[in-house]
């Protein structure tokens, strides 16, 4: 303890830093694992985007990704772009985040201030927990279920439509159901844990406001969007802003388990393209190029976000 | 003695721990120690292993017969391919592994086995025609791994006899005949209530099974006027594929979902009694299906059918791919692994095939009938297969299937998997086409497959009509399909010494 108290002072002594952690050294250590998970796991491998540029042998380990293989400059980048179903997979791609980034926060506000406005403390702990369930199913399980419901051989809507009279519908395997059916997924499966930011957010509201505005006469609907929304604003901003630098993400896990050759045209997008020809055949410099490309146009976008929240008047991220 | 120096003699201990650990096997080994092996189970996952205690067992059995001791790693379920590139990719020791060679070959990742295959391995080397072997070799005459992939018929119709007795029908032989029988089942509709399933098939086996009735060469490449080797989708033949088995799905006749169907959905509809015909690989009926069907319905009784079209036999050999089980390059031992693949092999000196499958005899299995070497009896079934390296159809049929819903299935591997005379032979059947080639010089391969598989199955379902087909052909050049023609070519004259 005493030797500890000397290691401080001496701290203290030379440089306001090591003063200040040495002081709350408690509080970095907590920090800590944090730190070295980020620095192992996100930054240290940040280096190997060099095979992006460079045609090396994927089996030649660390050696050969950081010191060996011949620089080809742009060449996978070229690749990709000029690939024939480049502006398939980018469109593909931009039509699944866009609607995501849209109706996913938009579900999760009105789930959120549903669930708000719930005053039967039973009821509200089971529709949330109902809610959230479905975001701990893993994709695989998703996808069977989908496929459960939607087959047309005994799939639980094709019996319904065939026992009203109608005929079984190929859901899976036509290109028009393909988005409807993605999207109704992934609501599904993420509205009700991504509600729960929203709801947190709600709960951090001032009473006071709310009996103000019913002195004020304002009702229900009222408090909501003159009280609810403009005070989570800035947080319904920042998680738009960080969202939208994933938005070349088009949702890989579930159409990868759900889309078939005959859905490409409008279920392929750029992840599946990079699974198929670059992880399948073992070309990871291909992978990383466009690993690159999507990572660049999702920085730049987060940048263009947060400037335009702070020009009108939100909080940005920096 | 100071913090500082505590810990300093702490570290300094650790380190002189960690670096004569790391030094003692090199000094320590014997030199005498039976050569260790890693092979990479892939008939295995992790989620369906053996008791380590009986993999003991044949590990030591396995050391006994050949003096090297195997270590099996087991791939995750799902994900084997991804999990072996990742380990070679970190840098990982596998002796054994089974992939594509060429593709393995490209990333320099094995060695060939030209030197120890006839030293330690001639059970293996003779259990396969020479043409086998010239699908695991480049044009240097290098063998790069043992064949996994073989030549094989195993996409031929079967359909439900019964059924078309109770129709006043015989089984249908051609595609006209088919069609007839796919009509009258579907408005006899013997399942009842509709569910009936006239034709279930997959796209594999529409392709496999069908298209070679209405291509000269089968589906597969052909040489054009001026020989340069052409993939079937440039052949005019194709179209008419499509357009007949577009008329089976319009008419309904064919499973709606066969471009997504699984394996199990399949099984499921087979021993339901809901299928009339089949086209989704023999196994789909063979392989317990059928057995577990006429134990329901003891009157059901599919039965192959060899189907012609207009231009002959409907079913088209499929080409060995260049599936193979390889040595690692950085192997010390590549002689050991290839005593072990040798073993995995053996049956008439020692149970070696059936031991690294099934387990030690007397431990883990006896034959059912000892005199003939037939059946087996299983003592234990803790031990799943963990060392089984080799996959040999002969030895398979000979040891017989460990239950009787397999019976049939060992029948049809041991009668027709090989009998070619009921199919079409690709002319270039016994060349192994270089993906990774194929990949560095045609640099639009990957457009130009979506492309064949998105629109092959528009096609079919009518979500493009075929007065389209020659815009898709046209699309096809412009993609560059030309390119893909003249690698293909190359390799083939290169192959054939041309």
């Amino acid at each position: 303890m005493a030797h500890t108290r000397r290691l401080a002072a001496t701290a203290s002594s030379s440089h306001p830093l090591l003063r200040r952690i040495a002081r709350y050294r408690g509080v970095y250590l907590i920090m800590l694992p944090g730190l070295v998970y980020y620095l192992v796991y996100k930054y240290l491998p940040m280096y190997g985007v060099v095979i992006a540029f460079k045609d090396i042998s994927p089996l030649g380990g660390f050696r050969e990704i950081y010191f060996g293989g011949e620089w080809v400059g742009l060449k996978y980048f070229e690749r990709f772009v000029s690939s024939f179903y480049f502006w398939n997979v980018v469109r593909n791609t931009l039509v699944f985040s866009l609607l995501r980034l849209l109706l996913g926060p938009t579900l999760a506000i009105v789930l959120a201030l549903l669930l708000n406005e719930v005053r039967n403390l039973v009821f509200k702990r089971v529709a949330q927990t109902v809610s959230y369930l479905p975001h701990f199913i893993s994709w695989v399980v998703v996808a069977s279920l989908v496929h459960a419901i939607l087959s047309v051989d005994g799939g639980l809507l094709n019996l319904i439509i065939t026992g009203l009279g109608g005929e079984a519908v190929l859901f899976l395997g036509e290109p028009r159901f393909f988005r409807v059916i993605a999207l109704s997924t992934w609501m599904w499966h993420g509205v009700g844990w991504g509600s729960i930011i929203y709801l947190a957010a709600i709960a951090g509201i001032d009473p006071e406001l709310y009996d103000a505005a019913i002195i004020d006469g304002a009702g229900r609907i009222r408090q909501v969007f003159a009280i609810t929304i403009p005070t989570i604003a800035p947080i319904i901003v920042i998680l738009l802003i960080l969202r939208i630098g994933d938005i070349l993400d088009g949702g890989f896990d579930l159409i990868l388990n759900i889309y078939s050759p005959g859905v490409y045209g409008v279920a392929d997008i750029i992840d599946t393209l990079v699974y198929r020809e670059g992880l399948l055949r073992v070309q990871y410099s291909y992978a990383a190029a466009v690993g690159v490309f999507k990572s660049v146009i999702g920085l730049l976008l987060v940048v263009v976000a947060d400037r335009a929240a702070k020009q009108l008047g939100q909080s940005g991220l920096w | 003695m100071t913090s500082t120096r505590v810990i300093g003699l702490a570290l300094g201990a650790l380190f002189w721990v960690a670096t004569t650990a790391a030094a003692a096997p090199a000094t320590e080994a014997a030199a005498d120690a039976p050569p260790e092996i890693s092979f990479y189970a892939f008939s295995l996952n992790e989620e369906n292993a053996s008791a380590p205690e009986s993999v003991k067992v044949v590990q030591d059995w396995v050391l006994e017969q050949i003096g090297v001791l195997v270590q099996p790693i087991l791939p995750p379920r799902g994900g084997a391919e991804e999990k072996l590139t990742l380990l070679l990719a970190s840098g990982e020791k596998l002796d054994i592994f089974s992939s594509s060679w060429s593709k393995y070959r490209a990333l320099d990742a094995i060695q060939p086995i030209n030197d120890v295959l006839p030293e330690y391995g001639p059970t293996v080397m003779n259990a396969y025609p020479a043409e086998f072997w010239d699908l695991m070799s480049d044009s240097e005459g290098n063998i790069w791994g043992v064949v996994r992939d073989f030549p094989r018929a195993d996409q031929p119709l079967y359909v439900r006899r019964d059924w078309a007795g109770q129709l006043g029908m015989e089984v249908p032989a051609t595609v006209e005949s088919l069609e007839a029988f796919l009509a009258a089942v579907m408005e006899a509709d013997p399942a009842g209530n509709g569910t009936t399933i006239p034709l279930m098939a997959n796209l594999t086996g529409l392709l496999s099974g069908v298209a070679g009735g209405f291509i000269p060469g089968g589906y597969a490449n052909w040489q054009d006027a001026d020989g340069s080797i052409t993939p079937p989708e440039l052949h005019p033949g194709y179209r008419d594929f499509l357009e007949a088995v577009h008329g089976w799905f319009a008419d309904g006749y064919l499973f709606k979902e066969f471009s997504i169907v699984k394996r199990a959905d399949i099984d499921q509809a087979v021993r339901d009694n809901r299928v009339a015909a089949s086209l989704a690989g023999a196994g789909r009926i063979t392989d317990r299906n059928h057995y577990h069907l006429r134990e329901a319905v003891p009157t059901a009784e599919y039965v192959m059918s060899p189907l012609s079209g207009p231009e002959g036999w409907a079913e088209t050999m499929r080409k060995g791919g260049d599936r193979a089980l390889m040595i690692d390059k950085r192997s010390q031992h590549p002689e050991a692994a290839m005593k072990f693949i040798d073993l995995g092999f053996r049956w008439d000196d020692v149970y070696g095939y059936l031991s690294t499958r099934h387990g030690v005899q007397g431990v883990h299995w006896e034959f059912t009938d000892a005199e003939n070497e037939t059946g087996l009896t299983v003592l234990d079934d803790t031990y799943k297969g963990d060392l089984a390296v080799g996959v040999s159809i002969v030895n398979a049929v000979r040891s017989g299937p460990a239950t009787p819903d397999r019976a049939e299935f060992y029948e049809f591997l041991g009668t027709h998997f090989w009998d070619f005379s009921r199919v079409k032979r690709p002319f270039d059947w016994d060349v192994g086409y270089d993906p990774g080639q194929v990949l560095d010089n045609v640099s639009a391969y990957g457009d130009i497959n979506r492309m064949i598989q998105e629109e092959t199955v528009k096609f079919i379902t009518g979500a493009r009509s075929l007065d389209t087909y020659n815009d898709f052909v046209a699309d096809l050049r412009s993609l560059g399909i030309e390119t893909l023609v003249a690698e293909l070519t190359r390799q083939y004259r290169a192959a054939k010494g041309g």
